[in-house]
């Protein structure tokens, strides 16, 4: 007969033991499997995860399985924001806790950590993401520059003509972008100057959404490089021009 | 002391395909373009038609691809170029320019691929492409049954990337000039073949057909037509079915000038507008689940957004009232679409969950989408035509 407080031992790669509820420990399919095939009383063993990331996996099973089964008053927006929280820790931790929720097949918190990993990098360049990943640049220069050059578009911040709205940037995505060297780059908000660390920071929070329209628009100037660019704020609302030289 | 190297976390995942796939799958389609340059594995595993399908299948939201930006293009200008109107975030989308044709028309969007016509110096149509901006990936088209002088001749594509990895190329083309009768042949890319003459039916003058305007969406590929009654094919079964078209609203006797046809999760639309000398009517149709008839959804009054942009400047020149590119995408609340609309430079759309005109996409005070070419006086004299363009990186 099933009881809810029956405990299950995990033994970590780093000796470490844990006792906890089966409820808790069966979100690892992983677990669940070895639990169902061997002996019920036994200690299993998770050779691949260490103390300290099972410590974290096993709060995270928990606050799932209780709120799921309504044991703590959460709704689903706290639960979300609680998983945003759980998975704010350093890159390394992070990567640990993909591998360690790959080998323990928690699919929900592979999706979180994947998840989380793929929008820290997808405003890197190349460069970076070989240095995270170690990743040894197996390209010549000349085959490397005929991709780059074939997707172009891809690398672009900036360019043409239009208007952007800036979202979600990396911090140093702003500094490092390419202007073409025939465009003219306009930068039109409100009045006060800001630096453009301080723009791409403000551009990171999703609260951006109160629209007005600048009292004075700047008159197009040309710069070489948008960090010399001396903008206006309110930013509530910014607008990168583009006019292409002719 | 353990005298082994080190291999850290990340690098461990860098090394499995399996998990490295995993987190790419959750990126977006710019960035994995822009990680082809990272190593000529990863070049590899981006490229690789099973991931993909799988990273386009990602994209999904409740069975529906959601478009990245409008194309718009001029209508009847051939150049490869075109504006670019973000939905969701900014996009880049190279121009057609790779395509190496002096001309081009785009033919129809369909949930991240375009069909396409070229055309030579003289403007003949000297081929058709199928091909997926964001990869630049084009391919010709080749038909068994090519088309006849003077005889016409239309392609559109059904494909659903949520439904099935495959395409098909469905083909009108007329057997004899002016006989108004048509056959139809299907190329299904999962067998890379043809079926020629799967249906052999004959239309009206009076029906007004327009099959250079087909909309694919619920697996069915759907004509425009200016008469009362239009057709369109059930793909799957490759059976073609009649459909009622909006008949005109009684007591109104103004012609009219242009139906705008399109979908928007999963529903059909058609705006409808009326000649007249300033005319801002939109009449907005859905048509109901079971093809039975169409409902009229909402007469907009574009002219009510000139209250809330004063900067539009709308109805200043006769019988070309200022707005034209109207589109359908969906909105936050699944049910409810919006309808997207170019006017004077501008993009504005209406949001039929709360009836409110917003702006969508304004290129900046005194800016206004609408290159200026040579053969128009007037702004308003363009007409232009959206696409929808899904970032996607699907290989085909």
């Amino acid at each position: 007969m099933g009881s809810t407080s029956t405990k299950i031992k995990l033994r970590t790669s780093d000796q470490k033991v844990f006792e906890v509820e089966k409820a808790v420990a069966v979100q690892s399919q992983t677990i669940k499997y070895i639990y169902e095939n061997g002996c019920p009383d036994s200690v299993i063993h998770v050779h691949s995860v260490s103390g300290d990331i099972l410590s974290k996996i096993l709060d995270y099973c928990k606050k799932h399985v209780n709120s799921a089964a309504g044991k703590e008053d959460i709704s689903p927006e706290e639960l979300y924001e609680w998983d945003a929280n759980f998975v704010k820790v350093d890159q390394n931790t992070l990567f640990d806790l993909i591998l360690a929720a790959n080998c323990l097949k928690i699919e929900s918190l592979l999706d979180l950590t994947c998840q989380t990993v793929a929008n820290m990098i997808k405003g890197k360049r190349p460069e970076e993401i070989r240095t995270t990943f170690n990743i040894k640049n197996d390209y010549t220069i000349e085959a490397e520059e005929a991709v780059r050059r074939e997707n172009k578009w891809a690398f672009d911040m900036l360019g043409g003509v239009g208007t952007m709205v800036i979202e979600e940037l990396a911090d140093d995505t702003m500094s490092k972008c390419v202007t073409n060297t025939k465009s003219r780059v306009c930068v039109i908000a409100a009045n006060q100057i800001v630096m453009m660390r301080s723009i791409s920071k403000l551009a990171n929070k999703k609260s951006i959404d109160v629209y007005k329209q600048p009292q004075n628009p700047t008159t197009p100037r040309i710069k070489e490089s948008v960090k010399q660019r001396n903008v206006g704020t309110g930013f509530i609302e910014l607008f990168f021009h583009f006019k292409c030289k002719m | 002391m353990n005298p082994k190297l080190m291999i850290s976390s990340a690098e461990k995942i860098g090394n499995n395909q399996d998990l490295l796939a995993q987190i790419l799958l959750r990126l977006p389609a710019k960035s994995l373009i822009k990680f082809k340059c990272v190593s000529k594995q990863w070049l590899s595993l981006i490229s690789n038609p099973q991931f993909c399908l799988s990273h386009t299948r990602h994209q999904g939201d409740e069975g529906f691809l959601h478009p990245t930006a409008l194309l718009l293009k001029v209508q009847y200008i051939v150049s490869p170029e075109f504006d670019v109107v973000p939905l969701k975030h900014f996009s880049q989308v190279p121009f057609f320019d790779y395509i190496s044709t002096s001309g081009l028309n785009i033919l129809q969007s369909c949930n991240g691929l375009f069909v396409c016509e070229a055309l030579d110096d003289d403007l003949n149509v000297s081929g058709y492409f199928i091909c997926n901006p964001t990869t630049k990936q084009f391919k010709k088209l080749s038909f068994l049954q090519n088309p006849i002088k003077d005889c016409e001749f239309y392609v559109s594509l059904a494909f659903d990337p949520l439904q099935s990895p495959h395409y098909k190329i469905i083909v009108v083309r007329e057997v004899l000039e002016n006989s108004f009768i048509f056959e139809l042949d299907i190329y299904a890319s999962e067998s890379d073949s043809w079926k020629i003459a799967t249906t052999i039916f004959e239309t009206k003058e009076e029906a007004c057909m327009a099959f250079e305007d087909a909309v694919f969406c619920n697996g069915k590929l759907h004509w425009n037509s200016y008469g009362n009654q239009s057709l369109y094919l059930d793909v799957e079964k490759e059976c073609l079915q009649m459909m009622p078209m909006p008949t005109k609203l009684r007591g109104n006797h103004r012609l009219e000038i242009y139906r705008y046809f399109g979908e928007s999760g999963g529903r059909l639309y058609l705006a409808v507008t009326y000649h007249a000398f300033i005319d801002l009517d939109l009449y907005v149709h859905q048509m109901a689940s079971d093809y039975s008839h169409w409902f009229l959804k909402h007469r907009l009054n574009v002219g009510d957004a000139m209250k809330v942009f004063p900067e539009l400047n709308l109805g200043c020149h006769p019988f070309k009232s200022g707005f034209s590119g109207v589109s359908f995408v969906g909105s936050e609340r699944k049910e409810e679409a919006k309808v997207v609309i170019w006017t004077d430079g501008k993009i504005i759309c209406y949001d039929f969950n709360d009836g409110a005109w917003k702006m969508m996409h304004d290129p900046g005070p005194g800016l206004k989408i609408g290159t200026p070419f040579e053969d128009f006086n007037h702004l308003h004299e363009q007409r232009f035509i959206p696409y929808k363009y899904f970032e996607s990186v699907y290989v085909f």
